[in-house]
Protein backbone atom coordinates (compact mmCIF):
# COMPACT_ATOMS: atom_id res chain seq x y z
CA UNK A 1 0.00 0.00 0.00
CA UNK A 2 1.21 3.45 -1.22
CA UNK A 3 0.71 6.57 0.85
CA UNK A 4 0.70 10.16 0.61
CA UNK A 5 1.14 10.90 4.40
CA UNK A 6 4.33 12.48 4.67
CA UNK A 7 3.40 14.57 1.19
CA UNK A 8 -0.32 15.75 3.23
CA UNK A 9 2.13 16.80 6.23
CA UNK A 10 4.61 18.96 4.33
CA UNK A 11 1.30 20.41 3.29
CA UNK A 12 -0.18 21.55 6.82
CA UNK A 13 2.99 22.37 7.89
CA UNK A 14 3.62 19.60 10.41
CA UNK A 15 6.30 17.25 11.70
CA UNK A 16 5.98 13.50 12.36
CA UNK A 17 5.83 14.11 16.07
CA UNK A 18 3.32 16.87 15.79
CA UNK A 19 1.08 15.16 13.44
CA UNK A 20 1.65 11.93 16.17
CA UNK A 21 0.19 13.85 18.79
CA UNK A 22 -2.94 15.53 17.00
CA UNK A 23 -3.76 11.91 16.11
CA UNK A 24 -2.83 10.29 19.72
CA UNK A 25 0.02 7.74 18.35
CA UNK A 26 3.79 7.57 18.73
CA UNK A 27 6.19 9.40 16.18
CA UNK A 28 7.12 5.87 15.58
CA UNK A 29 4.06 4.62 14.09
CA UNK A 30 3.77 8.01 11.69
CA UNK A 31 7.62 7.38 10.80
CA UNK A 32 6.54 3.62 10.17
CA UNK A 33 3.37 4.34 8.27
CA UNK A 34 4.96 7.00 5.76
CA UNK A 35 7.96 4.38 5.34
CA UNK A 36 5.00 2.06 4.29
CA UNK A 37 6.69 -0.81 7.07
CA UNK A 38 3.08 -0.13 8.66
CA UNK A 39 -0.25 -0.37 7.65
CA UNK A 40 -2.73 1.30 9.74
CA UNK A 41 -6.04 0.24 11.28
CA UNK A 42 -8.98 1.34 9.81
CA UNK A 43 -9.72 3.75 12.69
CA UNK A 44 -6.28 5.29 12.46
CA UNK A 45 -6.88 5.76 8.38
CA UNK A 46 -10.05 7.70 8.97
CA UNK A 47 -8.10 9.80 12.18
CA UNK A 48 -5.53 10.72 9.19
CA UNK A 49 -8.24 11.59 6.53
CA UNK A 50 -10.56 13.61 9.02
CA UNK A 51 -7.19 15.80 9.70
CA UNK A 52 -5.86 15.94 6.13
CA UNK A 53 -9.53 16.57 4.86
CA UNK A 54 -9.47 14.25 2.49
CA UNK A 55 -10.85 10.89 1.75
CA UNK A 56 -8.94 8.17 2.80
CA UNK A 57 -8.09 6.51 -0.44
CA UNK A 58 -6.63 9.87 -1.80
CA UNK A 59 -4.02 9.06 1.34
CA UNK A 60 -3.52 5.31 1.31
CA UNK A 61 -4.13 3.97 -2.11
CA UNK A 62 -3.49 -0.14 -3.18
CA UNK A 63 -0.58 -1.38 -5.37
CA UNK A 64 -0.98 -4.41 -7.52
CA UNK A 65 0.93 -5.90 -5.72
CA UNK A 66 -2.18 -5.80 -2.70
CA UNK B 1 13.10 -13.88 53.00
CA UNK B 2 11.64 -17.65 53.28
CA UNK B 3 11.31 -19.19 50.18
CA UNK B 4 7.96 -21.29 50.67
CA UNK B 5 6.17 -17.61 51.26
CA UNK B 6 7.92 -16.09 48.40
CA UNK B 7 6.35 -19.51 46.45
CA UNK B 8 2.93 -18.19 47.83
CA UNK B 9 3.41 -15.03 47.22
CA UNK B 10 4.57 -15.72 43.08
CA UNK B 11 1.51 -18.43 42.96
CA UNK B 12 -0.89 -15.58 43.90
CA UNK B 13 0.56 -13.14 41.93
CA UNK B 14 0.80 -16.02 38.64
CA UNK B 15 -3.28 -16.05 39.45
CA UNK B 16 -4.02 -11.95 39.54
CA UNK B 17 -1.93 -11.67 36.57
CA UNK B 18 -4.18 -14.27 34.92
CA UNK B 19 -7.22 -12.68 36.01
CA UNK B 20 -6.51 -9.17 34.83
CA UNK B 21 -4.87 -10.69 31.39
CA UNK B 22 -7.98 -13.30 30.96
CA UNK B 23 -10.81 -11.58 32.43
CA UNK B 24 -14.22 -13.96 33.24
CA UNK B 25 -15.88 -11.96 30.67
CA UNK B 26 -13.61 -13.78 27.97
CA UNK B 27 -14.60 -17.30 28.83
CA UNK B 28 -16.68 -17.71 25.74
CA UNK B 29 -14.13 -18.22 23.87
CA UNK B 30 -14.10 -15.41 20.65
CA UNK B 31 -10.93 -13.25 20.50
CA UNK B 32 -12.50 -11.16 18.44
CA UNK B 33 -14.10 -10.35 21.89
CA UNK B 34 -10.74 -9.59 23.68
CA UNK B 35 -9.43 -6.62 23.51
CA UNK B 36 -6.12 -6.94 25.64
CA UNK B 37 -5.88 -5.95 28.83
CA UNK B 38 -2.13 -5.23 29.39
CA UNK B 39 -0.64 -5.08 32.81
CA UNK B 40 0.06 -0.92 34.10
CA UNK B 41 3.53 0.53 32.59
CA UNK B 42 4.95 1.05 36.47
CA UNK B 43 4.52 -3.00 36.53
CA UNK B 44 7.16 -3.42 33.79
CA UNK B 45 9.98 -1.70 36.79
CA UNK B 46 8.53 -3.91 39.42
CA UNK B 47 9.47 -6.98 37.58
CA UNK B 48 12.61 -5.82 36.66
CA UNK B 49 13.51 -5.17 40.39
CA UNK B 50 12.30 -7.98 40.79
CA UNK B 51 14.68 -10.15 38.32
CA UNK B 52 17.59 -8.36 39.69
CA UNK B 53 16.42 -9.24 43.23
CA UNK B 54 15.45 -12.87 41.88
CA UNK B 55 19.29 -13.46 40.91
CA UNK B 56 20.86 -11.76 43.73
CA UNK B 57 19.02 -14.00 45.74
CA UNK B 58 19.77 -17.21 43.96
CA UNK B 59 23.69 -16.13 43.56
CA UNK B 60 24.75 -14.44 46.60
CA UNK B 61 22.34 -14.80 49.18
CA UNK B 62 21.09 -18.51 49.27
CA UNK B 63 24.20 -19.29 47.34
CA UNK B 64 22.30 -22.55 45.83
CA UNK B 65 22.86 -24.58 42.58
CA UNK B 66 22.08 -23.01 39.60
CA UNK B 67 20.50 -26.23 38.67
CA UNK B 68 17.06 -27.49 40.29
CA UNK B 69 16.46 -23.51 41.23
CA UNK B 70 13.00 -23.29 40.85
CA UNK B 71 12.51 -20.10 42.63
CA UNK B 72 15.26 -18.86 40.23
CA UNK B 73 13.45 -19.85 37.42
CA UNK B 74 9.58 -19.39 38.70
CA UNK B 75 11.04 -15.96 39.83
CA UNK B 76 12.79 -15.09 36.71
CA UNK B 77 9.47 -16.33 34.62
CA UNK B 78 6.80 -14.07 36.67
CA UNK B 79 9.42 -11.18 35.78
CA UNK B 80 9.40 -11.88 32.98
CA UNK B 81 5.89 -12.56 32.17
CA UNK B 82 5.15 -9.64 33.59
CA UNK B 83 7.77 -7.22 31.08
CA UNK B 84 5.64 -9.18 28.20
CA UNK B 85 2.44 -8.54 29.24
CA UNK B 86 2.53 -4.56 30.53
CA UNK B 87 1.96 -1.42 28.55
CA UNK B 88 4.90 0.63 26.85
CA UNK B 89 5.02 3.86 28.08
CA UNK B 90 3.59 5.06 25.14
CA UNK B 91 0.91 2.74 24.06
CA UNK B 92 -0.60 2.95 20.79
CA UNK B 93 -2.16 0.40 17.83
CA UNK B 94 1.61 0.08 16.92
CA UNK B 95 3.55 -1.40 19.73
CA UNK B 96 0.34 -3.68 20.09
CA UNK B 97 1.12 -4.95 15.81
CA UNK B 98 5.12 -5.19 17.25
CA UNK B 99 4.65 -7.08 20.64
CA UNK B 100 1.87 -9.34 18.42
CA UNK B 101 4.54 -10.33 15.67
CA UNK B 102 7.46 -10.32 18.21
CA UNK B 103 5.11 -12.87 20.66
CA UNK B 104 4.73 -14.73 17.20
CA UNK B 105 8.41 -14.77 15.86
CA UNK B 106 9.53 -15.99 19.66
CA UNK B 107 6.78 -19.01 19.26
CA UNK B 108 8.92 -20.60 16.44
CA UNK B 109 11.77 -20.64 18.26
CA UNK B 110 9.86 -22.40 21.56
CA UNK B 111 8.33 -24.81 18.79
CA UNK B 112 12.17 -25.02 17.81
CA UNK B 113 13.65 -25.53 20.98
CA UNK B 114 10.64 -28.25 21.87
CA UNK B 115 11.16 -30.05 18.77
CA UNK B 116 15.07 -30.48 19.15
CA UNK B 117 14.98 -31.52 23.00
CA UNK B 118 12.19 -33.92 21.56
CA UNK B 119 14.04 -35.22 18.82
CA UNK B 120 17.15 -35.49 20.47
CA UNK B 121 15.31 -37.27 22.80
CA UNK B 122 14.08 -39.83 20.13
CA UNK B 123 17.52 -40.48 18.68
CA UNK B 124 19.93 -40.79 21.40
CA UNK B 125 17.40 -42.12 24.68
CA UNK B 126 20.33 -42.57 26.49
CA UNK B 127 21.58 -39.48 26.34
CA UNK B 128 22.19 -36.67 29.33
CA UNK B 129 19.87 -34.23 27.62
CA UNK B 130 16.61 -33.78 30.17
CA UNK B 131 13.06 -33.57 28.88
CA UNK B 132 12.26 -32.36 32.42
CA UNK B 133 9.45 -29.74 34.08
CA UNK B 134 13.07 -28.23 35.08
CA UNK B 135 14.30 -27.69 31.52
CA UNK B 136 10.82 -26.73 29.88
CA UNK B 137 10.84 -23.98 32.44
CA UNK B 138 13.81 -22.57 30.60
CA UNK B 139 13.06 -22.77 27.70
CA UNK B 140 9.95 -20.56 28.93
CA UNK B 141 12.26 -18.24 30.13
CA UNK B 142 14.54 -18.20 27.28
CA UNK B 143 11.75 -17.73 24.53
CA UNK B 144 10.36 -15.02 26.93
CA UNK B 145 13.46 -13.37 26.71
CA UNK B 146 13.70 -13.81 22.86
CA UNK B 147 10.07 -12.50 22.77
CA UNK B 148 10.93 -8.70 24.68
CA UNK B 149 14.61 -8.68 22.98
CA UNK B 150 12.32 -8.94 19.05
CA UNK B 151 10.41 -6.42 20.91
CA UNK B 152 12.78 -3.71 22.14
CA UNK B 153 15.02 -3.94 19.60
CA UNK B 154 12.03 -3.88 16.59
CA UNK B 155 11.21 -0.22 18.97
CA UNK B 156 14.35 0.67 19.20
CA UNK B 157 15.50 0.15 15.63
CA UNK B 158 12.24 2.34 14.57
CA UNK B 159 13.23 4.72 16.53
CA UNK B 160 16.84 5.01 15.73
CA UNK B 161 15.93 5.87 12.05
CA UNK B 162 15.79 9.31 10.84
CA UNK B 163 12.71 11.71 10.96
CA UNK B 164 10.63 13.24 8.01
CA UNK B 165 10.59 16.36 8.62
CA UNK B 166 8.72 19.12 5.52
Amino acid sequence: MRNSLKIERAIKSLTQEELAKLIGVSRQTINSIESGRYIPSTVLALKISKLFEKPVNEIFELEKSD
Amino acid sequence: MNVKIAGVLILMSYILIAFYLYPPRWRPIDVFKMNPNLLPFWTKLVALVWIFFVIIHAYYIRRIEWTENYFLLVGVNLGLVIITFSKDNFEDEFSMQIRWRAMYASMISFFVFIGLGGSIRVILPDSDFENGFYYLFMWLNAVLTVNICYYYVSKYKIRSEKQFKN
